[in-house]
């Protein structure tokens, strides 16, 4: 018993004093010192406004945290389209060593590859355009969302009329957004959330050097959102 | 008459019953704890799913005894003549099935998973703001679930000893033991921190083989129990024959007026339940040599429940 538990306190320390200078946990693969002064391999798939297209590199929410990230270890970028699905697998694989798609902790993909701790949590709220006037509850309201979503689901279960409009607000009453979205157009947040969603990167599966070193910088800088 | 059955333990052993009972409750309290924890720093490690699920079986054992203990209480009824003995012998069925069960589902889940190469992801979890790895937390976790584990299985065991509980003993070295399986899983983890990534898988599989082990010796006990074997000496794995059968055999050729003895025992929980031959040298004074001998051997260990004594002219094979 002595015994045991003077080991158990030898060896914590020898972890601690090797995580101490970076040399624990390591990498089976050795992602972060591939990394590290060297080139991180990033795959991304279109998913607004975490990630936008911008012309040769993406640009948004996650490209922005990955661009500050990137400059922190010393590597320059390779920025990797592609579908998820294409993108997971070589996340998988190890054929790339980050990948951002707007995921959140409900992919099915998080048994698959490493997800990150949720670096934000972003609600989706029905927010009314100022000076419009609404009655207390939003039934047989039409409200506008964004196409390619499953916000259409959310609304109709408070009763509700979607509407999928190209360009958002579009002028309408009645938009679903995330709040920082609707304070940017200036509306008013309107009762409960339609939806809470817990935004994840993901990284390959067991590479744990590199998740911690990750994790560690999104939960020292949050990400921008407006 | 026989001697009046009473189906408690004996007086002097109610203290012992009260003190092992405060154990096992301590226990099954103490291992809530611990399966708390652990699911709280699980992550996708195989090795922590393993040792969890091994946690949550273990306190079946506990749970036996205090149910055994409760019905043994009651004594013999019209419908249960013998009382509720063997209500021992169905939480060691009931725990090995579910033992072997669980532990064989685990280690195909374990082989699946280093033969697919899967690798356990452990990031990061903010500690009073600061990131830590949550490799360091599992290891907190199972020092946790093996320490006081260990020290409380030695508390159990002499008294189990006192008891001669089967249920008890067997729960009592389960955890003075399992130290070495919260050592391998320690090691498990510490592994996959130096980057070996199928020390996750490995520990899974060699814990799922120690739960599938612990269900085939529950399987032993109630089988052999079911089947009325001969009465064991306490210990695991113990083949020897309870010392207790060759001093009653003893006791009663050494009575003057008995030829030859024979025993035919079996065990019921604590006590013991049987019949002896005697075949004897005289039939004179027969009645009162057989309550004598009768009183006589129920005197000699408060186990001895129910022996009853029968004359023949030829021991039985």
């Amino acid at each position: 018993m002595k015994l045991l538990l003077i080991s158990s306190a030898l060896l914590l320390s020898l972890l601690s004093w090797l995580a101490g200078t970076h040399r624990y946990p390591r990498d089976p693969a050795h992602t972060l010192v591939h990394v590290r002064h060297g080139t991180l391999r990033v795959g991304y798939t279109v998913a607004p406004p975490w990630v936008v297209p911008a012309g040769a590199q993406p640009q948004g929410i996650e490209p922005a945290l990955v661009r500050a990230f990137a400059q922190r270890l010393g590597a320059r970028i390779e920025w990797v389209p592609g579908t998820e699905q294409h993108l997971y697998e070589a996340l998988k694989q190890r054929e790339l060593d980050l990948l951002i798609a707007g995921t959140t902790d409900e992919s099915p993909w998080k048994e698959q590859v490493g997800f990150t701790r949720a670096y934000v949590q972003a609600a989706v709220y029905v927010g009314a355009a100022p000076g419009a006037r609404t009655a207390p509850d939003l039934t047989g309201q039409r409200v506008a969302i964004a196409g390619g979503t499953d916000l259409g689901h959310y609304v109709r279960q408070r009763e509700s009329v979607p509407v999928v409009l190209a360009q958002l607000p579009g002028g309408h009453p009645l938009v679903a957004g995330y709040d920082w979205q609707l304070r940017r157009w200036g509306y008013r947040r309107l009762g409960k959330p339609l939806k809470q969603e817990n935004h994840v990167l993901a990284v390959p599966p067991g590479e744990n050097a590199w998740q911690l070193t990750l994790e560690t910088f999104l939960y020292q800088h949050p990400a921008q959102l407006d | 008459m026989p001697h009046p059955k009473s189906q408690q333990l004996p007086p002097e052993l109610a203290p012992t019953l009260a003190k092992a009972r405060k154990l096992e409750w301590l226990t099954l309290a103490y291992q809530a704890s611990v399966v708390v924890v652990m699911y709280l720093s699980l992550g996708q490690s195989q090795a922590m799913k393993t040792a969890w699920a091994d946690d949550l079986l273990g306190m079946i054992a506990p749970t036996s005894f205090l149910l055994a203990a409760h019905f043994e209480q009651r004594g013999a009824t019209h419908r249960f003549p013998y009382g509720y003995h063997r209500a021992a012998t169905v939480g060691f069925l009931a725990a090995a099935a579910t033992l072997l069960t669980i532990g064989t589902l685990l280690f195909i889940d374990g082989v699946q998973k280093l033969l697919s190469g899967e690798r356990a992801s452990i990031g990061m979890v903010p500690v009073f703001g600061h990131p830590v790895w949550a490799g360091y937390l599992m290891l907190l976790a199972l020092l946790w679930s093996t320490v006081p584990a260990n020290l409380l299985g030695r508390a159990k065991q002499p008294v189990a000893k006192q008891l001669h509980d089967k249920v008890l003993f067997a729960d009592a070295d389960t955890n003075r033991v399992d130290w070495q399986m919260g050592v391998a899983s320690m090691l498990g983890i510490v592994g996959i921190g130096f980057g070996w990534w199928w020390a996750d898988a490995s520990v899974g599989i060699l814990l799922s083989a120690s739960i599938i082990s612990d269900g085939y010796h529950n399987l032993r006990h109630a089988v052999a129990d079911l089947l009325s074997q001969r009465p064991k000496a306490l210990g695991q794995g113990s083949d020897e024959e309870d010392p207790l059968v060759q001093q009653l055999c003893d006791l009663l050729t050494g009575l003057d007026w008995v030829r030859a003895a024979r025993l035919r025992l079996r065990a019921e929980g604590h006590v013991l339940y049987g019949e002896a031959f005697i075949v004897p040298r005289t039939t004179e004074n027969l009645l009162p040599h057989l309550q004598q001998a009768t009183a006589a051997a129920h005197r000699l260990h408060w186990r001895i429940r129910d022996l009853v004594l029968t004359v023949v002219d030829e021991l039985p094979e």
